[in-house]
This record gives C-alpha cells, structure tokens and sequence, in this order.
C-alpha cells in the first residue's frame, strides 16, 4: 500500500498500483501525482517501525528553489534526515567528520513536489542500493510510529495525558484508518489506533510534550552556554571563526549545540579546557519534534500555535519559533518567517537551523550580503554537523555565489537580530525604553510590572513601530507567566494590544496574536 | 457702583445672548468630558496604556508613576533632570553602601543595626523583593565589605567577624546560597574581590593584615594556596580577569600608610604605578566600565583638606583632579568613584554645592573636566554613597539618604546622561 497525503492535510492509502499516476483527494479534489513506487530498500531505510512519515522526510534534500514556498522547509527537513539516515552507528558518538561528508553526499536530490506520495522513491546518494546495514538502528521498535508517543512523552517528565482526550485528535490520520477497526483493542490494528489516540490526546493540548520548557531542557541536555567573559570558543582543538563570542552572551539562551560525544571547551586561551558531554544525538529529537509537528508534510500549526500561547508567546528555546517560521515559509510568507526566524536568532544565536532558515530569508529579497553572512554562521554553530545542515549551508552557499569557508573570524552583532526599526531608534526612544524597562524591575507586583511594559509596546505602536512594539508585549507576557490566575485576563488584554498593532502595521501575525487570545486561560 | 453696573449689565447681556450661552455650555460640556476622561489621577493615557501603575514603593517624587506622554516629554529636556525618586527600603535602621551587581539586577546594603550593635548585609536578588534578603540570618556575626563576583552577576564575597573568636574571615557565595568561609587561621581577612573564569576557577584578593593575598579554587577543591601578593588595599579584579587594580604601601609613619594607585598585569606580572602627588593621599580606586581608567579620590595632606577625584589612563596614569569637596565616605575605604556606564563622567555629591543638608549631583567630564549639577527633590537631607546602576542607559542611582532619623535606600531616575 501507498501512504498518501495531500496538501491539505488528509492522509489516506492506495493501491501500489496507483504508483506514478494522478489521483484526486477525497477531501478537497485536488488532483496530484503519486510518485513511483520506491524500491524495498528505499522503502525501509532505517529503523523497524519507522513511519511512512518519516520515510517522506527521509528523501534526500530537494533542490530547493524548485518549491519556492516550501523550499526552506524541506531544505532543512531533508538534509537533516538525510545526514542522519547516512550516519553509521559506529560515528555516533561524536566523530562528525564522515557523517558530515555522508550528509554533504546525501543531500543531492530531486526537487520534492509536496503532492508527491512517498518521496521516498529516490534512494539517498551514497546508499543506493538499500545499504541498510549503514543505517542506525539503536531507536527501539516503534518509537516513530505514527501515534506512539509514549517515549516522547516520558522524556518530558510529564505524566500521559488521560487517553480520554483522544477523540477530537487527529483528523486527518482517523480518516484515513482502516473502517475495519471496530475494537479498540485486542488487534494490532486497534493498537494502532489506540496509539494514535494517545498522541491526539496530547495534541489537544493538554500535553508539554515539545512546548517551551521542553524544548529549553532539550537544549540544554544538548550543548554548553557561552559564558559572558568567553574571548573564544574552542571545541576540540578547532576555533570558531567569531571574533566576539562575549556578544552571544547578551541573548537569552546562548546554547552551543555539540554532537553526542565528550568535548573539550575552551572559551579563553589562557584557561583550561572544559569537558562537555553530550549524552544523545540532538539531531534525533530534533526529528521527532519535526514529526510531531508535521514539519515535512502538513504542518500542525494549531500544535505550535497553542505552545506558544501556553509559552505567552516568550521563548526560551529557540525550536519552536523556527518551526513556526518554516510553517510561514512553505506558505511562501517569507517575510513573517524572517521575523520568527530572527526571534528565534534572539532567543540562541547559536542555533545553526534558523541561521540556515534566515539565509533561505535574505536569499530570498535579495540580500546577499546578509545572507552570506547568515550562512557563515549557520556553518560555524553546526559543530561537527552537529544539525547535518552542513551540506544544506553549502548549497546555498552555491546558489548565492559566495565561499563560506575560511576568511575573516565574524564580529557577531546581536542587533542583527533585532526589529529593523530599532536600528533607527532615536534618543528619545532609547531614553523612554530605558526608564520604563528599569522601572519595571522595582513593581513588587508582576502584573504591575507587566502593566509597564505593556505601556512600552504602547508608545511603539502608537508610533507605528509594529515589530518593536511587539518585543515590548511580548516582555510584559512573559513577566506574566510568572504570576498567578490573574495573569490570563492581563495577557489577553496585552495580546489584544499585539493584534491591533499587527492590523495598523498590516502585518499577518494579527490572526496569530487573536487567537491565542482564546488559548490563553486558566 | 460703576463696577456694579457693569456686572449687572454684563449678567443681563449673557442670559440674553444665545452665542455667548451656547460658548459657556460648550466649556461646561468639556469640562464634564475631561472629568470623564481623567476621573480621578488625572492621567491622559494613550489608546492601551495602563495608568495607575502601583511600583508598591514609597514615591518621594511625582507622587505616581510617569505616563507616556509625561516622559517623552522628560525625555526631551536637554538638561539632565529627575524623572522619579522613590524609597526603595527603610525599616528603622541606618543602611549604607548600596552596592549594583554587574548585570545591574541586584543590589546589597550593609545595615547597621544600633541596638545589637553589629552590621548585617542584605541583598535585593531581584529589585521587584519587598525588602532586602539578609545574608546568613541566623548568623550573630559582622558582616561587612560586600563584593559582587565578576563577571559572574549572583556570586559574591564578603568580610565576616565572628562574635565567638572575633577573627575576620572572608566568606563566598556562588549564587546566593549559604556562603562559605574561604579564608581561615587567625587574622584580618577583609576588602575580598572575586573573578569566576570560565573554566570554574574562582579567583580571590582579599587583605590580610595589610598584606593583599590571592588564592584560587574550583568545584574539586583548591587550585591555587593562599599567595602574597603585595602589601596593600582595596583590591578590583579588571573585567577580564587578567589585571588587578589596588592601592599600594609605599609607606608607613605609625599608624598613618601613604599608598600608591598600582596596576598589576597578572599575565605579564607588571606593575604600572599611576603617577600621583606623593604628598597627596589617595583611596578607594576604581576601574571605569570599560577597563581602561582608574578612578581614585585624592586629598592634599591635612586631615580637613577635601577630597577630589582623580580619573587616570590604566596604561599611562596623569589626568587630573575633577570635582570639588567630594562628599567621601570614611567608613568604607573600599568603595570609590561612581561612573557612569559609558565612562564619560563619574558622579558624586559635594560638600561645596550643599544647600543646608541637601546636597545635589554632580557629574565630572573626565574629559573637559567640567562638572554638571543636577538637582532632585529635595525632601531627602545627607545623602552618600553613590550607585550608579552599570547598565541601565539612564542614570539610575542608588544612595542612602535621611528621610527622618534613619538613614534609607533612595533610587533616583534622571531623564538622560
């Protein structure tokens, strides 16, 4: 059978036979290409009970201009998976170097149609053939299974969410199931279902699977902060070209990831090295976030949307907003994805992915420089291809013409990052920022002190400065996330603030800003 | 009884009048709307702004929290000028020294407590705290000499007396928890400085009996033994840790010691000795923001001479005396100068431009040399020990100051540098 999914969402299979023709969707009538059937090896590249899903994302990187909206999306979705399908097991434990030309290899491959059923049909360069004995097989049977989040839930320290939750999960995939299953259990088709429940239980939102505070202790369990006093970071003998390394301090979660294994860290020449390490593949969860989301296929954006409104749309982790921008660029909304990708920058700079998504950004309005230094960057925090974007980085290095290897070490500048208005702000405006921040910080009351940051989001907006107005909500939601039930009557009012001055501003995120107000309560 | 006439024909005119009617209900109606608007503060809010805002602090000045319109309108002053003045805590004791922590989120107060008799520090581990944290409630001791770590923002040290023994021991916490003696044995363990590396090395100068010593450790346990470094005072690691800036013994006549301003390049173990009048006493130096000048306070000889501030290249040394009758501490040898984050002034209060007991701002161009006077409410009398906060981009200054008997923590907010 053929596990088809169309554009808009609903899943359903078909015949083999149907391979390489045009079908109509049931649901909405569009009418697509079913790829060729793949080979039994392509089929089956890695792990026992690997999904359908996962074998889409497991195609080789598309070319990715030929798509022009997903094109970011699945760049950095198939060159991930790619670079960890071609990863042997025996490198797993920190030595990058093979997987990373293994990567490099991997991640030539056709343009990929979103209409395409299983673009798995073209075998990944280098394992042509079905070499699966290269392929990892440490995952344990049935972890990616569509519907098994067991393991995932458990790594979140949270309790299951009760399975009565299951009902109003998963559309698309319960359209799809199989009308025999009459029983929910006892047969191995109503253990999947049951299994399917479990993860539409938790997509109800009741969850914390992959909401910020996990995705915070992802990123911590998976690299080492960059200190304040850091004059130069040193992993393993080699020296990231950053002139400045002090400067990723100013940000919120300045986390460098680093590949499973034990490293040396050294962030001053004249200090002794640090031993970081790293216990697991942070490329492994960040797949399963990716498939938890749908990132690849249809996109659950109403699972990233109520985790960020759960998070009061203030991040620690800077996953979720990459994802979000991803989301925005396959719509071909490549401004509002700029603007997620650069919060994401805001949150860690040292997150390689949204330095590629960012590049994609610039290479798309035609800021070359920009984006060559983008590119510079999402190669130099890709520590031994700790994300498997090294062969993705180059290929866009490649299509915007510029060298990404060797030259001047970068001066980061975290204002790069910020809203382009802040990059005119005047006295004045610093001045007023200033006070109001500092005051803040006396309110013995949060909502207080949310109070006044909201009235800095105020005097931007009321300027007209939309984005910078945003910055300053979102602080006020996120003292309110510290305060108690009263918080969700403040936080909508202040996320009303956001939506009006989206809609002045003309800018898409208004929708966003409206609904999270009725996501945000007790 | 022209007057007269006259009120009583203007009266008979405006009832008859329908134009000049229609204007007296025209301000009537506005005036019932504006009392609409501003009910009861008075407020003119933009469209989503929040007035009444409760800091929860004691207002000396306005008596509410700024709109936003009123501070773009501050804001817009070319003078430098108070914006908002608020108690930030006073409980009935004398506090002193506020001290900002680097990130410039936390602020400690040494308190002195008359009727026990000792001296207690407390700290704000975040400014939103009702009232202070006491460092090691439980403790009978002494506590003085509060220093924040660097460039590490929570960790700190500090100098304790213990009331059994009476021996003085410097104490260290690396995030506000318990602190830890890290000095033993007999003597005077006080003025510590501490630097964090980045490889989990912690870095310590205190004085010993006028003997500065530097010793290191790490989680595992000593690193570096206790090592004498020079005989000396008032110790500051440089930001980067790899210079340290004291004051220096050059000599001794009975109880009296005339120090230098000394600058020690640990990596290259060098002394740079900033030039200064040797008949001049000097104290309390300090490292400006960015590390390349060194403020200290200067006095001619003579016990009632006044203090100046001398501002001096860290590499070089020279520069000259700013300000005029500096209102200097005697009790805290350890605290200097207060600069302002971009390093262009250092701020204080002088004796010369005293009003009675009130005593405004100055700021000292350590270029030109020329000194600005700000002024603030003045309902506080005796101000000392100035704060400026290192990383706020308006002046924001902590000092103690009388509001009645005791002496009280003030936050001052001005509109600009």
């Amino acid at each position: 059978m053929l596990d088809v999914a169309c554009q808009c969402g609903v899943r359903f299979k078909l015949d083999d036979e149907w391979a390489g023709k045009q079908v109509k969707c049931p649901a909405c009538g569009a009418v697509f290409a079913i790829g060729p059937r793949p080979p039994v090896a392509a089929m089956r590249p890695a792990t026992p009970g690997r999904s359908t899903t996962k074998g889409f994302s497991a195609l080789p990187a598309p070319k990715l201009a030929a798509v022009a909206g997903g094109a970011l999306l699945f760049a950095v979705a198939g060159s991930l998976l790619a670079s960890r399908l071609a990863r042997p097991p025996a490198q797993e434990a920190g030595t990058s170097r093979a997987s990373e030309q293994n990567a490099r290899a991997a991640d030539q491959g056709p343009p990929l149609d979103r209409h395409v059923a299983n673009p798995a049909a073209t075998p990944v360069k280098g394992n042509e053939g079905g070499e699966v004995s290269a392929l990892p097989t440490a995952q344990p049977t049935g972890r990616e299974e569509i519907g098994d989040f067991g393991a995932t839930a458990s790594s979140s320290s949270q309790p299951d969410p009760p399975t009565g939750a299951i009902a109003a999960a998963e559309p698309a995939t319960e359209q799809a199931a199989p009308p025999a299953v009459t029983n929910g259990s006892g047969t191995e088709a109503g253990r999947s279902r049951t299994r399917r429940g479990k993860r539409s239980g938790e997509l109800t939102g009741v969850s914390r699977t992959y909401d910020d505070l996990h995705c915070q202790l992802i990123q911590s369990r998976h690299g080492t902060r960059v200190p304040t006093a850091a004059i130069i970071i040193e992993v393993d003998g080699d020296r990231l070209p950053i002139a400045n390394p002090s400067a990723l301090a100013a940000s919120r979660a300045p986390v460098l990831f680093l590949p499973c294994g034990t490293h040396a860290v050294r962030f001053r020449g004249n200090e002794s090295l640090i031993s970081v390490v790293i216990a697991d593949h942070v490329l492994d969860e960040h797949w399963a976030m990716r498939d938890f989301f749908g990132v690849g296929g249809t996109v659950r954006e109403d699972e990233l949307l109520s985790r960020s409104a759960r998070a009061l749309d203030s991040h620690g982790a800077p996953m979720l907003l990459n994802l979000m921008g991803a989301a925005l660029a396959k719509k071909g909304d490549w401004a509002a994805a700029e603007r997620k990708f650069r919060r994401s920058l805001l949150v860690n700079p040292c997150f390689s992915p949204a330095h590629l998504n960012m590049a994609w950004c610039l290479e798309h309005r035609g800021a070359k420089s920009e984006a060559t230094r983008e590119l510079r960057l999402a190669a130099m925090f890709n520590v031994g291809n700790v994300f498997g974007l090294a062969a993705a980085t180059h290929e866009l290095a490649a299509r915007v013409g510029v060298a990404i290897d060797g030259g001047e070490p970068i001066v980061f500048d975290p204002t790069w990052y910020l809203p382009p208005e802040a990059s005119s702000l005047g006295d004045d405006d610093r001045r007023i920022t200033a006070l109001l921040v500092s005051l803040s910080k006396y309110a013995q009351l949060d909502t207080e002190r949310a109070k006044i940051l909201n009235n800095l989001g105020v005097h931007f907006a009321e300027s007209g400065r939309a984005e910078l107005a945003l910055d300053h909500f979102r602080s006020a939601l996120a003292v309110l996330k510290q305060t108690g039930p009263e918080r969700f009557a403040l936080a909508r009012q202040v996320l009303t603030h956001m939506s009006d001055a989206c809609r002045r501003a003309g800018l898409p995120e208004a929708d966003e800003y409206e609904r999270m107000q009725s996501l945000v309560s007790p | 009884m022209k007057k007269m006439d006259h009120r009583m024909s203007s009266r008979g005119f405006n009832r008859a009048d329908p134009t000049r009617r229609g204007v007296a209900r025209m301000v009537l109606g506005m005036m019932i709307c504006l009392t609409w608007l501003y009910p009861i503060s008075g407020q003119s809010l933009l469209e989503g702004e929040f007035g009444d805002i409760d800091l929860g602090r004691q207002l000396v000045e306005p008596k509410r929290l700024p709109t936003l319109k009123e501070l773009r309108e501050a804001v817009r002053k070319p003078q430098m000028a108070s914006v908002l003045m608020f108690k930030l805590y006073g409980d009935g004791h004398n506090y002193y020294l506020p001290v900002w922590s680097g990130d410039g989120h936390r602020l400690a107060l040494q308190r002195s407590d008359l009727q026990a008799r000792s001296s207690k520090l407390l700290v704000f581990q975040t400014l939103s705290q009702a009232a202070p944290t006491q460092i090691d409630e439980a403790s009978t001791a002494y506590d003085s000499s509060f220093r924040w770590g660097m460039p590490s923002a929570t960790s700190f040290v500090f100098a304790r007396i213990e009331s059994s023994d009476g021996e003085t021991q410097v104490y260290f916490s690396p995030d506000g928890t318990a602190p830890l003696a890290k000095t033993s044995g007999n003597g005077r363990h006080t003025t510590p400085s501490l630097y964090e590396r980045t490889d989990g090395i912690w870095r310590l100068v205190y004085e010993d009996d006028g003997q500065l010593i530097h010793q290191a450790w790490n989680a595992d346990g000593p690193v570096e033994a206790p090592v004498p470094l020079a005989r000396g005072a008032s110790p500051r690691w440089h930001r980067e840790g790899t210079r340290l800036l004291f004051t220096r013994e050059r000599s001794r006549s009975g109880p009296a010691i005339i120090y230098d301003i000394v600058v020690r390049n640990l990596q290259k173990e060098t002394d740079v000795v900033l030039p200064t009048d040797p008949s001049h006493t000097v104290r309390s130096p300090t490292w400006s923001p960015d590390g390349d000048h060194v403020a200290f306070y200067v006095r001619p000889p003579g016990e009632s001479k006044p203090w100046k501030i001398q501002v001096a290249s860290a590499q070089e040394g020279g520069g000259r005396p700013l300000g005029e009758d500096v209102v200097v501490n005697p009790n805290f040898g350890g605290e200097g100068p207060a600069w302002q984050p971009d390093g262009r002034r250092v701020w204080f209060f002088s004796h010369a431009k005293r009003k009675q007991a009130y005593y405004p701002l100055l700021a000292a161009d350590i270029e030109t040399g020329a000194t600005t006077l700000v002024d603030y409410p003045t309902r506080c009398t005796g101000p000392n020990d100035l704060a400026v906060n290192p990383a706020c981009e308006v002046p924001e200054m902590a000092f103690v100051a009388h509001d009645g008997r005791p002496q009280d923590v003030f936050v001052l907010f001005l509109n600009h540098y």
